[in-house]
Parts: structure tokens; sequence; C-alpha cells
């Protein structure tokens, strides 16, 4: 791959990485803590949301291949497991 | 295998480091479950081991629930005896028939309890709590959830009883927190029970006529609760997540600067969606807390 389209690429991945943890932040800053909203219920959003957004992103990038599929589910399965612990 | 590749990203291939791959977290999920399991098998053989060491004080949890109602503009509500009596004995039937209800396995209601103190009520309301560490998170907690905060900001109470009793619910060591609400004056309606926050109507003479046996309660309801030598799970949950989702954070830094300092772009590898994501988990992990109402 020529250094110029590599560089566009990486700001590209980068931009879009960016652009994630901006929506992560604003929907745990809005619904953590809040009584209505479980937090089960901001977990498996902020999952969903990882999820879809990855999925996307990497269809239009040409890399969705089974394992990135996989570290992406076991990415959110950790997190999961791990709140679930707290939650009776 | 070079010790190097669990680490850091592989030199020729890029592949991400070992610890960081799916077969790694697919081991910290493993790893996680197993010891969610063998904490629930070891309640079961070694009950009362497994549990909150809790620091919740009876008088603490009166004085917040009136500032809550002062807040609202309301009178404050008096500590009734009878009532805490009656929230003794729930508590103390809880953990002896083994249920976080507000309705016993064996029938017994909320009111059961109250009528059996001797407590003839027009207007009574029930909120529980379990697992909370100090009396602000009880409060908090119910404060937060709208149904249990409209018992607390009820204008219709004029009483409280307060229970605070250890004891063994589901192998676990735990704390309750039984807090009844109540009014004694002759109202011409039948009288209306609140149990989390749901309305029931009791028949007119069931208030009047009820004759069950008072029951025998066998925990002190007002004094602090301190059990040395219990073993937190909630806490080994924390610090074993916490400690593992750091590590795959600061792992996944790593990647991204050793990838960047060769100048190489790895399609599948995500570290700021990864990261933030991670991110979250952490400090979602780390405001949690295993306190539950009711």
């Amino acid at each position: 791959m020529e250094t110029k389209k590599l560089e566009y690429y990486i700001k590209r991945h980068n931009y879009v990485g960016i652009s994630f943890m901006a929506l992560v932040v604003t929907i745990w800053l809005t619904t953590f803590r809040k009584s209505a909203i479980s937090t089960l219920q901001i977990i498996s959003l902020l999952s969903l949301c990882f999820l879809g957004w990855s999925l996307i992103h990497h269809y239009f990038d040409k890399s969705l291949k089974t394992e990135v599929v996989i570290e992406y589910l076991m990415t959110v399965g950790l997190v999961i497991v791990i709140l679930l612990s707290f939650i009776q | 295998m070079n010790w190097q590749h669990l680490f850091l990203p592989h030199k020729e291939t890029h592949k991400k480091a070992h610890l960081i791959s799916w077969h790694g977290l697919l081991i910290y999920i493993l790893l996680f479950m197993l010891l969610q399991v063998g904490f629930s098998i070891f309640a079961q053989f070694k009950p009362g081991v497994l549990g909150i060491d809790a620091r919740i004080d009876q008088k603490k949890v009166i004085e917040l629930t009136n500032l809550e109602r002062q807040k609202a503009g309301l009178l404050p509500v008096t500590e009734s005896l009878s009532l805490d009596t009656a929230a003794a004995a729930k508590a103390a039937n809880m953990f002896q028939e083994n249920y976080w209800a507000h309705f016993a396995p064996s029938g017994k209601t909320p009111w059961d309890f109250m009528q059996g103190a001797g407590y003839k009520f027009s207007y009574a309301g029930e909120n529980l709590a379990k697992n909370f560490y100090t009396s602000e998170d009880v409060v908090n907690a119910w404060v937060a959830s709208p149904s249990h905060k409209e018992n607390i900001i009820n204008s219709k109470y004029r009483e409280i009883g307060i229970a605070v009793v250890d004891g063994v619910l589901n192998g676990q060591k735990t704390t309750l927190v039984v807090q009844m609400f109540g009014t004694t004056q002759a109202l011409a309606q039948a009288p209306t029970v609140s149990v989390g926050g749901q309305k029931i109507v009791l028949p007119q003479n069931e208030n009047q006529t009820f004759t069950a046996e008072a029951p025998q309660f066998v925990a002190s309801a007002n004094t602090q609760k301190i059990s040395p030598g219990v073993v937190d799970p909630y806490l080994v949950y924390k610090t074993f997540g916490v400690g593992v989702l750091s590590l795959v954070g600061v792992l996944l830094v790593v990647d991204f600067m050793v990838l960047r300092r060769q100048g190489v772009y790895r399609l599948s590898s995500h570290h700021f969606a990864n990261l933030s994501f991670l991110a979250a988990g952490v400090v979602t992990l780390i405001g949690m807390h295993p306190g539950v109402v009711l």
C-alpha cells in the first residue's frame, strides 16, 4: 500500500475510533446511576453499540473476518461476565 | 513460546500479544466464571463465610430518612418501638425461611408482622435493602428508586421502624435492612399498605380481626453490625475484574504504541474503540455496589 493511502487509512481509523469513544462516554454519562436505567441495560446498550459499530466499520474496511468478530465478542463477553457477578 | 509474545505484538507477523488475543480473553472469561461457580458452591458448603461486612446504623437510617422528608417539606417520622419490633421480626423471618421478598413463602405478609407486634395501622409501608455497606448507601438506593422514595416521602406516614439484622441468606452472610412506615390514626377508609411502593388496600376487617401469633424474635434490631473475618465475594469480583480489564487495556496501549513505532497498520485492531469500551466497563465496575432494594 502506498504511504499516502496508508496514512489516510490510519487517520480515518483513528478518527472513527475517537468518535466511537465520544459515543461511549456520552452514553455512559447520560445513563449511569440514573434510577430508571439499570446497569445491565447500560452495558447491553454499550455492547450493542460496540458490536454494531465494529461490524459496520470492519465491513466497509473489508477486514471483517471470523477472528475479528470473535475478538470483539470476547471483549464484550468479558465485560458482561465481570459485571454480571454484581447483578443479582 | 517466547514470553515476550505474551505482552508484545509479534515482531514478524505483527499479531496481537497472546494476553489480548481472543484466546486470552476466553481464558479470562472462563476463569471469572469458575470463580463465580466456586464461590456459589463454597457458600452452600460453608454458609456464612462469604458475605458483606456492613456498617449500618439504625438511628442513622432514621436520620437520613427524615432528612429526605425534610427536603420534600414533610414532617419527620418518629420511631415506633412496635414498628421496630415488627421490622426485626420480618428480618428474622426472612433469614428463617430464606427468602428475599415482601411476602414470605409461608404466606406471611408485611402487615402480619406489624399486627403481630401490636401495631394497628391505617397506612403502612415497607422498604427492604440488603448487601449495602453503609447507612448512606441504603437510603441513597431507596431514594434513587421512585417507588421506594414514594414511601419515604409519603405525607400519610407518621411513624417509622427500622431493623438492621445480620444473618445467612442463600449461604452468604447478609445484612438485611427492613424499614417500616405506619400511621396509627384511625381513618374512615380501609387500611392501605405500600410494599416497595406497590399499594395494596386491605379489607376493612383484616386489620381488625388479626389473631396471628406474634412472631418470635431471634435478632436484635438496633445495634451496629460488624462481623470480622468475612470474605467479601463482591470485593474479590471487583478487584479481579478491574485487574483483568486494566491489564487488557494496558496491553492494548502497548500494542498501539509498538505498531505505531514500527509503522504497521493492522486493520483488525481498533484500539480506541476497544479501550473506550473497556474503560466504560472499568468505571461502571468501580461505581457498582452489590446492594439491592425491594
